[in-house]
């Protein structure tokens, strides 16, 4: 009885993602495996492959994505701890802090890091005012830049997640911990990190995804001499209008970011279950 | 229950508040009477805005003014399958040559054009009129650079290490002075290697690689570049934001190009194309565009060379003026697009 | 000794998580806070520290007379916003709920076609909608979009809803039934309201992220059809206009407030005293 409902109110969902999300990612696979004569081949996928400066596009974007994945931990889990040690005041200020940018458009917070890395913005003038630049610097148009904007945009992808485990978490095993005499340093790593573990990994995929792909922040940013896979997808699109080698190029970035990111939930699924064993 | 009847009223107020707002914006029936009209970003699409949208409503047709560069304008054609994006493009000869050669336009018929025997003779093209012809050059800041010679200064006069802006093939102003400059160092519309060469060995001299011609305008506005290539209207502009600017002629000569609206093939009102072509080339609008901020040369004849623009070229610069061969460019400008990608990169 | 040495290590420790803490925390409100300072600038480019302060592009942004395209691509947005979340609301509460009734083997097989736009990038998606759509004969259009946006985000309400579907307990409905009230009305006065939270917080998601959105309209947006966030990426890239920080002033306001809208919804929502 629960079955038959079930199935018939999750049809009209599972009917529209097969027909109007799969299908056409269907779609694409065959077209990008369609030679100049129409006939199968992997011609389109060989060409980026041949090319160096392709390949080398594909490569700078995980990279891209693996850079910012990498700042994002690093600030992510002092936040974490953070919240973590605060009282409910500060928790709920945390919240709201990380909450904000989330809610924020990509391309206001895009825009703010115009002027932040700009030649004359505060990053510069302050460099210069410290002594350590002679002259001011911008850092706009430069891959340091683009992954500061980044982190700054893709932070509160890993920091929900940590706190959303945290607010449940039970305060009494840290504390049994210190009572048991750990110190701090001690605590967080027998204690905590086990259990924020899952939502790392959890975090650390929706980060890389976001990254790779933010084409606003890449092109804005990055400018035209950094160029990532969506730069590369839309011109092929735009510029040279050939189907075939485009669908090749985007399936491309969703193979390799997908390698990634089933690599990561891998890791997830395999640490929650030894977490638990 | 008080609480429920309140749950349910709110309820009631979130859905049809949604409804509400969902139906603002999609009552977007294509109802004839309408053109799409590409126009090129930036003043371009500023001016087309206030200037010549208001004539074509004025004569009952609703009008939609898009921001697409002419290149871009083509791509988009060639890659929509049935309907056409624009119904009127705005173009240069090296993308109607490209259009031409894949039906995407239609000829016109110049008796449906009220103002067509206004325009000069070489304004009357058989895929539309032309509405304004470009003389593009240096754009650069008197005040922190001295005035470039030609192209070939730009790269050898140590004065303007750093300070220069150059864009790609995706804009017409950068492909002709790049055509220049491959001439100019053995090369030409149809090898474009020389520039590719000069490109990597003074990558690290170079100012900057901006993303498009209006990415320049606003590097230059906030002090990050002083040079970049530009057209007569480009400078203008600049000079009435208050900028200091100033509009060098190339010693090799100005490269000039017209600027066209075509009707795209399958246009859903040809009516209100011919409007909106009507318009473009009328006494009134081409009067108030050659004038500040704009300062665009009139195709109409009625229409005199304002101050604005006698600045920066005369009639007799005009006629010097060098036209670029756009069939071989056209051959190649994709490979060239992608090659300067490669060049540039870090 | 140890002592010391315990001492120097949790002092590391929270030198790590107030200090490296703190200004990351800094780090990441401080650039909407330059946003918003921006926006009240007198000049006419955007710097920071702003020169002057003053509401001028807020009032220039407000004019209709100059700020008529803004106007209509924020018109636009919000209407395909509202149909997406209508869309998603109708497709994913349904499926969450069903879902939930599901046994764990088929509910675990069937779910990642659920999930699937969360991890796949929407960019490749609207490429490959792009592609069937020409391919088709027809073009972008603002339907399409609302589409597009319907596909990618009604994910986002199923998980909320789904949280929430789990906790109903199918009891209460069968108390329902058996007391006498039809399977509609159990339905409507039981289900649908234990449902409410998640869906509302769903729809909040749903609304903000198709506001938000990028790289499904870039592909199937017809010229008509302009949004607000391609808007403002054509304005920073062609002219640093300061509308744009205007615009953002005015959009990080009605996050906010309706942030605190939907907080205050949800016990209210859910008709039980919290």
């Amino acid at each position: 009885m629960q079955k038959t409902t079930g199935t018939i109110f999750a049809a009209p969902m599972l009917m529209m993602m097969l027909l109007f999300f799969l299908a056409p990612l269907g779609v694409l696979a065959v077209f990008s495996v369609l030679g100049p004569d129409g006939e199968v081949s992997l011609a389109n996928y060989r060409t980026f492959l041949a090319d160096d400066f392709a390949v080398g596009v594909l490569f700078d974007t995980i990279l891209l994505g693996a850079k910012v994945v990498a700042t994002v931990t690093l600030l992510g889990l002092p936040i974490a701890l953070l919240y973590w040690h605060s009282g409910p005041g500060l928790r709920g200020l945390i919240l709201i802090a990380t909450l904000l940018p989330m809610l924020t458009s990509n391309v206001v917070r895009t825009f703010a890091w115009i002027v932040i890395l700009g030649r004359n913005g505060p990053i510069s003038q302050s460099l210069v005012e410290l002594g350590l630049s002679s002259r001011p610097i911008s850092l706009l148009f430069t891959e340091t830049g683009l992954v500061m904007a980044l982190t700054q945009i893709e932070l509160p992808l890993l920091v929900l997640p940590l706190i959303a485990v945290l607010s449940q978490a039970d305060r009494r095993l840290i504390d049994a911990s210190e009572v048991l005499g750990a110190g701090r340093w001690r605590s967080f790593l027998t204690v905590l990190l086990p259990m924020l573990t899952p939502a790392i990994f959890a975090g650390w995929v929706l980060v890389f995804a976001s990254a790779t792909t933010s084409y606003v922040t890449q092109s804005v940013i990055g400018g035209a001499r950094l160029i990532y896979m969506p730069r590369f997808v839309y011109r092929e699109v735009g510029i040279l209008f050939q189907w075939p080698m485009a669908a090749a190029i985007s399936f491309l970035l969703l193979i390799s970011t997908g390698i990634v990111m089933l690599g990561l939930t891998m890791l997830a699924r395999h640490r929650r279950l030894a977490a638990y064993a | 229950m008080k609480r429920t009847n309140s749950r349910s009223g709110f309820l009631a107020i979130a859905a049809s508040s949604l409804v509400v707002l969902s139906m603002a914006g999609s009552v977007q029936a294509e109802n004839s009477g309408s053109v799409v009209a590409a126009v090129f970003p930036g003043s371009w699409e500023d001016a087309y805005r206030t200037v010549v949208a208001p004539i074509v409503t004025e004569a009952g047709f609703d009008i939609t003014i898009s921001p697409v560069l002419a290149q871009d304008q083509v791509g988009k054609m060639m890659a929509s399958g049935g309907k056409p994006p624009y119904d009127a493009l705005l173009v240069s000869p090296g993308q109607t040559a490209m259009l031409k050669a894949a039906g995407l336009i239609e000829e016109i018929d110049p008796s449906k054009l009220k103002n067509w025997d206004l325009l000069i003779d070489s304004a009357k093209t058989p895929y539309g009129p032309s509405v304004t012809v470009e003389v593009n050059g240096i754009a650069y800041n008197p005040e922190t650079v001295p005035k470039p010679t030609g192209y070939a200064d730009l790269f050898a006069n140590p004065a303007f290490e750093g300070r220069v802006a150059w864009i790609g093939f995706g804009s017409n102003t950068a492909t002709m002075a790049w055509t220049e400059i491959a001439k100019i160092n053995g090369g030409g519309a149809d090898n474009m290697q020389p520039v590719f060469d000069l490109l990597a060995k003074n990558l690290n001299k170079i100012g900057a690689i901006a993303t498009s011609g209006n990415a320049q305008m606003t590097m230059y506005q906030q002090g990050e570049i002083d040079v970049f290539m530009a057209s007569t209207g480009n400078v203008a502009r600049l000079r009435s934001l208050g900028l200091p600017a100033d509009f060098a002629h190339p010693k090799t000569g100005s490269p000039a190009v017209p600027v066209t609206i075509h009707m795209a093939k399958g246009a859903s009102d040809p009516d209100a194309v011919y409007a909106y072509m009507d318009a473009a080339i009328s006494t009134t609008v081409q009067a108030q565009l050659a004038e500040a901020p704009t300062g665009y040369i009139p195709t109409n004849s009625q229409v005199p060379f304002t101050d604005i623009i006698l600045q920066f070229v005369t009639p007799e610069q005009l006629d010097n003026a060098v036209f670029p061969d756009w069939e071989t460019i056209g051959i190649h400008r994709a490979e060239w697009t992608a090659e300067f990608d490669r060049v540039v990169a870090k | 000794m140890r002592d010391i040495q315990e001492k120097i290590s949790n002092a590391s420790y929270w030198i790590f998580v107030v200090g490296l803490g703190g200004f990351a925390v800094f780090y990441m409100i401080a650039p909407i806070s330059i946003a918003i300072l921006m926006s009240f600038t007198d000049g006419a480019t955007l710097r920071f520290p702003p020169e002057g302060y003053s509401l001028r592009w807020y009032e220039a942004l407000l004019d209709s007379a100059r700020s008529e395209p803004i106007h209509t691509a924020a018109m636009n947005s919000l209407s395909i916003a509202g149909l997406t979340t209508l869309g998603a609301l109708m497709v994913a509460v349904p499926a969450a709920f069903g879902m939930a009734r599901l046994g764990q083997r088929t509910a675990t097989t069937l779910e990642p076609i659920l999930l699937a736009p969360l991890v796949l990038p929407s960019l490749v998606y609207s490429l490959a909608a792009l592609l069937v759509i020409s391919n088709l004969g027809s073009g972008p259009s603002y339907g399409y979009v609302v589409a597009g946006h319907i596909v990618v985000f009604a994910p986002l309400m199923y998980r909320t809803s789904l949280a929430v579907a789990q906790q109903v307990d199918p009891s209460q409905e069968e108390a329902s039934t058996t007391l006498g009230a039809s399977r509609l009305r159990t339905f409507l006065r039981v289900t649908l309201p234990a449902l409410m939270p998640g869906a509302l917080a769903g729809g909040f998601l749903v609304f903000m992220q198709s506001m938000d959105n990028v790289s499904v309209t870039l592909f199937l947006a017809d010229p008509k059809t302009t949004v607000l966030p391609l808007r403002m990426f054509a304005m920073i890239e062609e002219s640093l206009d300061p509308r744009v920080a205007a615009i953002s002033g005015l959009l990080i306001t009605a996050t906010i407030v309706l942030l605190i809208i939907v907080q205050r919804l949800i016990p209210f929502v859910r008709g039980r005293r919290t």
